[in-house]
């Protein structure tokens, strides 16, 4: 099918259900190439993106946000909107409003297209951000879909780590978070720990080692990516770090159904989050009158496996706040404390909210005012285990982040 | 950096005392801990004015005690579960029996059982106890507590009910806090240990301080360095907020500019309750200077409101852009004033702090 007649047919969607049909019957023919090895097509890929909390539900909000970046969404009822790029002039997939603050984006684009698309929507939004799935997160899934998968399932698994802040070398890159083959002749090779590597197996191989190996070897505390065997049939549905979810199963239904899932249990951690941090200063009535200041809240305390040597410290600091467009999305003047400490009093550059942190070698402390969204911890969190320190223990007021994700995803 | 100004800087001891009572990590290797979290403590309120009852105030003004008629302790703490309140007042060093601090204490002391539970508005009824505690430099203690059994011995020769009251110290060595307590003292908190306490531990050529939840406070006396990093901190506070309310809107717009609200953000709402009203018209003054230097042909003014206009997400980008490459280092250590001025001269400098 060529791509004017894939459009045609995203334009004469108008309903969830012709949607679904759609996405399904798409899906096992991905599925049927994909098992003879001769995919012609994109696989489904959904975006799980998140937006600013606000009293007025995404399913108002998002066209506004949409539309200021020239993405029109056009609805077809119960929460679903075709999206017509305006630049492009072609329907690029589909969006679906998941509660009051998020979304998942479906499309069928190449998976480099459709990730600069889905990038460039987030950053020129400051209302929109990508669901940040942390290391901490991932192996708390991880331990669910052992749970709830028959041992004998294959899983994969790939941990990335890179020490990008023990050289000088930190920039913002476009590349491909999909398999991107090696340019060997064109890359510089830079002594700095770096471990990217997947693991397939079965499921009860790994549960068996897994534990062990992270012990050993503290990147594999970092994973990026976890696919989930589908109950239907064979594949699965591929999560990665930044709320990518690709579907290599012969089912959208199943995919979806996992897909809303992992959001339950982000929404439930991102507010728990939310409501242990958020820090302020609140006007407290008092019943004879008149009101008090009551201070409210908990720090982020990311203490690291090992202290960070005076290079990487310094290359931490100066790559994130030297350069408008860092990994962190950060910004501030850092005010230095000793030759490993700093404050700095300073923004989340993409939700443009307040952060102010405490950086040593030994920890990075946040206070995060009330109204900054929980993303921007996730966000944290993601971005810590994956370039700077994959067993950093990660500590919400005196309690783990580790145990809030077990919990989120127990229903606690 | 001077570890003894420093633990006697009552901004530092405000924050310090703050984060003695925030939640942080236990069971694992941290450079801070939080003792009076730790003893079941937490932050009720700051700067919170507890007036005395009105037969109270004519019974002090009948015997003549030299007391005033309310008083705000820098930080009330609550343990939990318990009505338990801690009246928490920072201290340079301690004080004569006849300044005026000792009238505050009287006043501290005079605000227990029904008086304190009327001053914090709690139920009628109420069982509440209160400890009037004093932090200040170590050295300093042993005086401070002859200060308050004198001021206790004369309340109760007059008939008055006291508060408990004990001290804390802070004792500062390269690398390392401590907090100074007298085994009775730690008992009335119900602390876990008493003597010198190690609170915070890092290298010794690292500055102790940690981030401020109060960032400024002209009422309070600071020596130079003291105040150039409180200054410091306040001043970033006002340009984070500056630059997220730019960041936030979709132009074509315009922001109007009210240099109070972006005072009363960077504060947390302290901007209020200052008492200085000269440097709160001082700030706002070098605010709007500061954003009409910085951004000159952007900002129109009518009818003395200053409108940011943004026209497109280019402009957009643009004065974000200017904002953050403008840079306050220029502050530290300028004096006892903000310099609004000086930092909008270093627009567009190169960054290097770090």
């Amino acid at each position: 099918m060529s791509n004017v007649e894939k459009e045609l047919d995203l334009g004469k969607i108008d309903s969830r259900q012709s949607m679904i049909d759609y996405l399904e019957g798409y899906a096992l023919e991905r599925k049927e190439e994909l098992d003879q090895k001769k995919i012609r097509h994109g696989l489904l890929k959904s975006y799980l993106l998140e937006t600013l909390d606000s009293p007025v539900p995404a399913e108002k909000r998002l066209p506004n946000v949409f539309g200021s970046v020239r993405v029109r969404t056009e609805p077809i009822g119960d929460g679903l909107h075709r999206v017509f790029d305006s630049d492009l002039q072609k329907y690029v997939g589909f969006l679906e409003t998941v509660g009051e603050r998020f979304a998942i984006f479906y499309t069928m684009e190449k998976s480099e297209d459709a990730d600069r698309w889905v990038r460039n929507l987030v950053l020129s939004s400051p209302q929109l951000d990508h669901v940040w799935l942390s290391g901490w997160t991932f192996n708390a899934l991880w331990k669910r879909l052992k749970e709830v998968s028959h041992p004998s399932r294959f899983v994969r698994i790939v941990f990335e780590h890179e020490s990008i802040f023990q050289v000088d070398s930190e920039f913002e890159s476009d590349s491909d978070e999909e398999e991107g083959e090696e340019r060997e002749d064109t890359v510089v090779i830079v002594e700095r720990r770096t471990s990217k590597f997947s693991l397939v197996d079965r499921i009860r191989v790994v549960a068996d080692k897994l534990d062990r190996f992270q012990e050993l070897y503290s990147p594999l505390y970092s994973i990026t990516r976890l696919r989930f065997p589908s109950p239907v049939g064979q594949g699965g549905h591929e999560f990665f770090y930044n709320g990518k979810v690709t579907n290599r199963s012969n089912s959208f239904r199943d995919h979806r159904s996992h897909l809303l899932y992992v959001l339950d249990l982000y929404n439930k951690l991102t507010r728990q989050a939310e409501k242990i941090t958020w820090y302020s200063v609140e006007k407290i009535p008092l019943q004879k009158g008149g009101e008090f200041q009551k201070l409210i809240g908990a720090p982020l305390t990311v203490l690291f496996h090992e202290p960070l040597d005076q290079d990487t410290f310094d290359h931490f600091i100066s790559s994130t706040f030297q350069r408008v467009r860092n990994r962190f999305r950060l910004w501030g003047n850092p005010i230095k404390l000793g030759p490993k400490k700093v404050h700095v009093y300073g923004l989340d550059q993409h939700l443009w909210q307040p952060i102010f942190l405490e950086i040593t070698d030994k920890h990075l402390m946040a206070i995060v005012p009330k109204g900054t969204c929980g993303n921007t911890i996730h966000r944290l969190v993601t971005n810590i285990q994956r370039y700077l320190d994959p067993a950093a223990k990660v500590v919400l007021g005196n309690q783990p982040y580790e145990n809030l994700v077990q919990e989120s995803i127990s229903g606690r | 950096m001077n570890l003894e100004e420093l633990v006697g800087d009552p901004l530092f001891q405000l924050n310090f005392i703050l984060w003695q009572a925030q939640p942080l990590p236990v069971g694992m290797p941290f450079s801070i801990r939080a003792l009076l979290n730790e003893a079941g403590y937490s932050v009720h309120s700051i700067a919170l004015n507890l007036s005395l009852r009105p037969h109270l105030r004519a019974d002090v003004e009948k015997k003549g005690v030299a007391a005033q008629h309310s008083a705000s302790p820098d930080v009330i703490l609550k343990k939990r579960l318990a009505e338990l309140y801690v009246l928490a007042e920072a201290k340079t060093s301690s004080f004569s029996t006849s300044s005026s601090s000792a009238s505050q204490a009287r006043t501290f002391l005079l605000l227990q059982g029904d008086n304190l539970v009327e001053a914090l508005g709690l139920a009628v009824g109420t069982q509440a106890t209160g400890i009037v505690t004093y932090l200040m430099k170590s050295d300093q203690c042993a005086q401070m507590r002859n200060t308050l059994e004198s001021l206790t011995k004369e309340l109760k020769d007059g008939g008055f009910t006291c508060n408990e009251h004990c001290c804390l110290g802070l004792k500062a060595e390269p690398g390392i806090v401590k907090v100074v307590v007298e085994t009775s003292d730690a008992k009335l908190l119900g602390l876990s240990e008493s003597g010198e306490v190690k609170v915070y531990e890092a290298d010794p050529e690292t500055d102790p301080r940690p981030l401020y939840f109060i960032p400024f406070d002209p009422d309070v006396e600071q020596s130079s360095e003291e105040a150039a990093y409180a200054r410091e901190a306040l001043e970033q506070r006002v340009q984070s907020e500056l630059i997220a309310a730019i960041g936030k809107v979709t132009p074509p717009t315009n922001i109007q500019l009210v240099a109070d609200e972006l005072l009363e953000k960077a504060t947390w709402g302290m901007y209020r309750l200052w008492k200085s009203g000269d440097t709160r018209r001082h700030l706002r003054t070098r605010i709007n200077e500061f954003v009409s230097k910085t951004l000159t042909d952007k900002v129109l003014v009518s009818d003395g409101r200053r409108c940011i206009q943004i026209a497109s997400a280019e402009e957009k980008d643009e004065i974000i852009g200017i904002l953050m490459r403008t840079k306050p280092e220029s502050w530290r250590g300028a004096g006892a004033q903000l310099s609004f001025d000086e930092l909008a001269e270093n627009a567009e400098k190169p960054k290097g702090h770090a």
